[in-house]
């Protein structure tokens, strides 16, 4: 295994458990009410910094 | 021990420049200016032109203070109302809300005009990104309406290492968008542990941090959880293949002792860890930007 691989999968083994409890953390936070435009605009806020996160990942592999 | 008599009018004007010079958040910005120098290190591959560091540099420091002092103008309501910034230039009278806000759009605009000179119009435009996000989208909106302020307000903070890349390339690549990442991810476990020293003092003033809204416990557990994170994405410059050994050590170590102390401030009790955290996470970012641009000197 390349030092390359190895930072890549260090990478996501490390960002995988605590991107899901990030996501569960949100996911328990919009359902306890509050107006629809806000629980959006939490889902939204929480999809941007989990989504950066997968697109460079996956830019990384593959460059 | 003598003390020299400074004349009244002299003491006046140093107490003038001085209250500018806040405006523009000068302790803030040094640590941004490390992140810009060493991203152009970094694109440079060793030691950049002296005369382009230089020139970035001030262009990068007019920009960030100009929206220092437009976020002096912006904050006043909430400045007055909290202890850390009640002395503020703007709320204790030194400095009208006018003046702050002409002297930080008249900075934002200079910073433009030094970086389309000495560097080139990317680097310009994504300095008033900056200033944009920080003003626009942080000072204005999420700082007032969202504990998620931090998180997506942290692009601002992100942006300065994008400046420096720009402004030896002339452009944007894979590596200076990670470089925009690390600073991305940082800015949460940063912030929090500095939102949890200051609590009472956002609670007083209205402010939405996290610690504010959902209390301390919940706060530390998402420093520990963003640390991670942001370790994680302090590994992709490796993964990507343009940072080699050196910088991965760093990395590996830097984030450990960053993560080890998050867990030790989720753990524990009192501000002693909390107020630790938050000093390391000064030093991590500065350290690991150094590590990488010493990385891509020898690479």
């Amino acid at each position: 295994m390349s030092l390359r691989d190895l930072a890549l999968v260090l990478a996501v083994a490390l960002a995988l458990p605590a991107v899901a409890l990030i996501i569960r953390d949100a996911v328990a936070a919009s359902d306890r009410g509050g107006r629809a435009l806000d629980r959006a605009m939490h889902v939204v806020w929480t999809a941007v910094p989990v989504g950066l996160l997968v697109l460079l990942v996956v830019l990384a592999a593959r460059a | 021990m003598s003390t020299r008599a400074v004349p009244a009018g002299d003491t006046g004007m140093l107490s003038v420049v001085g209250d500018y010079v806040r405006l523009t958040k000068p302790r803030v910005i040094s640590l941004l200016l490390v992140t810009t120098a060493a991203a152009m290190f970094i694109a440079e591959a060793g030691m950049p032109d002296g005369w382009l560091l230089f020139w970035t540099l001030v262009g990068g420091y007019l920009a960030a203070g100009g929206a220092g002092a437009i976020n002096h103008y912006i904050d006043r309501d909430i400045d007055q109302h909290m202890a850390r910034t009640e002395e503020r230039p703007v709320v204790s009278g030194r400095v009208s809300p006018a003046r702050a806000l002409v002297f930080g759009i008249a900075l934002g605009a200079l910073s433009a005009v030094v970086l389309v000179i000495a560097a080139n119009a990317l680097a310009a435009a994504l300095a008033l990104v900056g200033l944009a996000l920080y003003v626009g989208l942080y000072t204005m909106w999420l700082k007032r309406t969202t504990f998620h302020n931090i998180v997506i307000g942290g692009s601002a903070g992100a942006v300065p290492p994008l400046v420096g890349w720009a402004a030896v390339t002339g452009g944007l690549n894979l590596q200076a968008w990670i470089l925009f990442a690390i600073v991305f991810y940082w800015t949460p476990p940063h912030f929090w542990a500095l939102a949890l020293i200051l609590k009472r003092d956002y609670a007083a003033a209205g402010v939405p941090m996290l610690p504010v809204v959902r209390g301390d416990a919940e706060t530390k557990r998402q420093v520990l959880l963003w640390s991670v994170v942001m370790t994680a994405v302090s590994l992709l410059p490796v993964a990507s293949g343009a940072a080699s050994a050196f910088y991965f050590v760093s990395a590996l170590v830097l984030g450990g002792i960053f993560c080890a102390l998050s867990w030790l401030l989720w753990r524990g009790e009192g501000l002693a860890w909390t107020k630790a955290t938050f000093h390391y996470s000064l030093l991590y970012l500065a350290l690991l930007f150094v590590a990488l641009a010493v990385d891509a000197a020898s690479l």
